[in-house]
């Protein structure tokens, strides 16, 4: 291992070439981190904004029943789905809220009614558009959520909540429109809607007050025969899989006959910067590896110039080709390890703020007219981990074996005289 | 003066060899068909004008560059067939023209390093005494043997471009004006190293020089001049 060890003498012998040649290294290597970082930290970003925003695509059919709306949710290309079937239903022992306006042609007092309340059977409430949208808000308790699939729960209005003296955990009665099934949901949350009464009389089941949401089964059970869902809305991570989903649909649903839209808009608002911070990342590393590449192999090749002689004495002396190389690749490692540690070490440190100055900026777009503003990302996590560090100290490595490899072997393959006489 | 026996064993052959350097316009034949056979036991020393291709010559017969035509055989095998690397690594040594010491490294270092490449193991002690008692032999006392090479006169550099080539154990010593930046005492010295070297140890030493004295001091004198190499008729 004679060759380690002239390395060894050699770059002793060079402490400023060796500093020149380490900041060199440290600088590179430090930047090709900074990029692979920045593209993990966006890469988990977008992941975490399309998880959280996502992109909603809505099902409507004549006739879809709950049952197919949830084979729909149950694609693997869905995060979370709602399926609203709606319902009208009966007020029991409390009273709805009745239009100020009185009827035109007052009322029908034999008229059978159909019931005053609108009960929407829903999944999954906070999917519903003025939920997410954030126009409508709960003032109290929480939404409808698929774990509530099968218990007796409701969400009301707060106008509705407020005639009647109903708060959360509160239970009351309401009927289906022939009067012939019953349910007595607990309260578990109170929204309000912004709507308001309108000027004109309007059936009490069209004020805004007298709409509730309860699960599916629950609304399953006040209708008169089959229910059929309105419309399904199911969130899938990217408008590219959308078409992947309209296509899963036509299976379950036959080609044409039933209407797809999918609402991207949130999606390409909040994740497609956080694609571009990524791209240019990549793009970043890959300038950085290439530029870096060039540099090295420069730097190299002149010592290797300025080291023709040595070469040239040592393989007079019957010095093994390989020993060479060996002994001027360990120079260069020994320079380019302690720069990837320092790389690591300073991008534990700095990377942080680093990647927050690049990806925060996402976070003060104004995204109110979207989706509701707590839907928001997470701040980016930028993290050193072991993979990138390696990746770094795979392509320094890998420049400093090319360019000292390459130049190498050019002057290796002539005779010690030529490489001692040759003064280029 | 001990004089070579006829029946000396033959240790170098040069069979017909010619060289010529090809460069962008034209082509220079430095050496034309030359024909030698050098023996162990014996110094030799190589007169020639200035660009006469002595150095050449020496570059060839010591397995740095290969003729452009006829071949050398070092104990009756053919150098491509025993590898110029390995001729080079165990067989011979060379003191060159230039010195061409390692830069980066002191005397000391400069001497232990080629003995590590040769595999040279000194019969007793360490290779690092052995290093320092051949330096100083030679004239180089510790102090400047553990100094950079570049912070040495050029003449000491000289020195220990014959230290390190001594150092390697070697069948055959070639050396390219090693006396060239010496006073005459210093000169004498080496003069003396070389002749125990091939008296005593029976190797073959071939020195290239321009002095008279140094060649008067050897067993035999070659003469080449105009790529041809001719033995003087024997001046004791
Ligand atoms: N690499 C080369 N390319 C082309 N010509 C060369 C090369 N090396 C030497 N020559 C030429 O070959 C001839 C012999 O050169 P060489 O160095 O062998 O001479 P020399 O006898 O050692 O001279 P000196 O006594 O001055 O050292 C010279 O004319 C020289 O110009
Ligand atoms: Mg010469």
């Amino acid at each position: 291992m004679n060759f380690v060890k002239r390395a060894g003498t050699s770059l002793g012998a060079r402490k400023s070439k060796t500093a020149a040649l380490l900041a060199i290294f440290l600088v590179i290597c430090t930047l090709l981190l900074g990029g692979f970082l920045l593209q993990a930290a966006a890469a988990r970003q977008e992941a975490d904004a399309q998880r959280a925003i996502g992109v909603d695509a809505t099902v409507r059919k004549e006739g879809l029943t709950p049952a197919l709306a949830d084979r729909l949710g149950g694609s693997a290309l869905v995060h979370r789905y709602n399926a609203e079937v709606a319902v009208r239903a009966g007020a029991q022992g409390f009273a709805p809220l009745t239009s100020r306006v009185p009827e035109p042609g007052g009322t029908a007092a034999g008229k059978k009614d159909k019931g005053a309340l609108a009960v929407n059977g829903v999944r999954d409430s906070d999917m519903l558009l003025p939920f997410s949208y954030g126009s409508t808000k709960l003032t109290a308790g929480r939404g409808i959520t698929p774990e509530d699939a099968g218990r007796d729960v409701a969400v009301i209005e707060q106008r509705l909540a407020d005639k009647n003296r109903l708060k959360v955990g509160d239970t009351f009665r309401i009927g289906s429109a022939d009067g012939k099934r019953t349910s007595a949901p607990k309260i578990v949350g109170i929204f309000q809607d912004p709507a308001q009464e309108p000027t004109t009389w309007v059936a009490p089941n069209e004020l805004p007050g007298n709409t509730l949401y309860v699960p599916a089964d629950t609304a399953k059970k006040l209708t008169s025969g089959t229910a059929t869902v309105r419309e399904v809305v199911l969130r899938i991570g990217s408008p590219d899989q959308a078409r992947q989903l309209h296509v899963e649909a036509e299976h379950l649903l036959g080609k044409g006959g039933f209407e797809f839209h999918v609402n991207d808009k949130a999606y390409k608002d909040q994740v497609l910067p956080i694609q571009r911070v990524g791209t240019f990342a990549g793009l970043l590393v890959r300038v950085i590896a290439l530029a870096g590449a060039l540099i090295l192999g420069l730097i190299v090749m002149l010592q290797i110039r300025e080291r023709r002689c040595e070469f040239g004495v040592l393989l007079a002396m019957g010095e093994k080709k390989w020993k060479l190389m060996g002994q001027h690749l360990v120079e260069v490692a020994a320079v380019a390890l302690p720069a990837v540690a320092i790389a690591a070490l300073a991008g534990s440190l700095g990377g942080q703020a680093a990647g927050e100055a690049f990806l925060s900026h996402q976070d003060d777009e104004p995204v109110s007219a979207t989706r509701a503003p707590d839907s928001g990302i997470a701040p980016p996590a930028v993290r050193v981990e072991a993979a990138d560090v390696g990746k770094v100290a795979g392509i320094a490595l890998g420049m400093s074996l090319v360019s000292t490899v390459v130049p190498g072997i050019g002057i290796l393959r002539l005779h010690p005289r030529s490489i001692l006489t040759d003064t280029e | 003066m001990t004089t070579a026996t006829t029946t000396a064993p033959p240790v170098l052959h040069l069979a017909g060899i010619s060289h010529t350097y090809s460069g962008q316009r034209r082509r220079t034949t430095v050496l034309r068909d030359v024909e030698y056979t050098f023996e162990r036991g014996t110094f030799y020393t190589i007169l020639g004008p200035s660009g006469s291709g002595k150095t050449t010559l020496l570059s060839l017969a010591s397995g740095l560059d290969t003729p452009t035509r006829g071949s050398i055989a070092f104990n009756g095998q053919d150098l491509s067939h025993l590898g110029l690397g390995r001729y080079r690594n165990k067989h011979a040594a060379t003191i060159f023209q230039q010195y061409n010491l390692l830069t980066y490294m002191t005397a000391l270092q400069n001497v232990t390093t080629a003995m590590e490449i040769t595999g040279a193991k000194p019969a007793t002690g360490s290779r690092k005494a052995r290093a320092l008692q051949l330096l100083g032999d030679i004239g180089l006392d510790k102090a400047m043997a553990t100094r950079n090479v570049m912070q040495l006169s050029g003449g000491q550099q000289q020195r220990v471009a014959i230290a390190r080539a001594l150092a390697c154990d070697v069948d055959i010593l070639f050396a390219d004006e090693p006396t060239g930046n010496l006073d005459e005492g210093t000169a004498q010295g080496i003069i003396d190293t070389f002749s125990d070297l091939a008296h005593q140890q029976d190797k073959c030493v071939v020195v290239v020089t321009h002095s008279q004295r140094l060649a008067a001091q050897s067993d035999r004198v070659l003469n080449l001049r105009k790529g041809k190499l001719t033995e003087q008729a024997n001046t004791p």
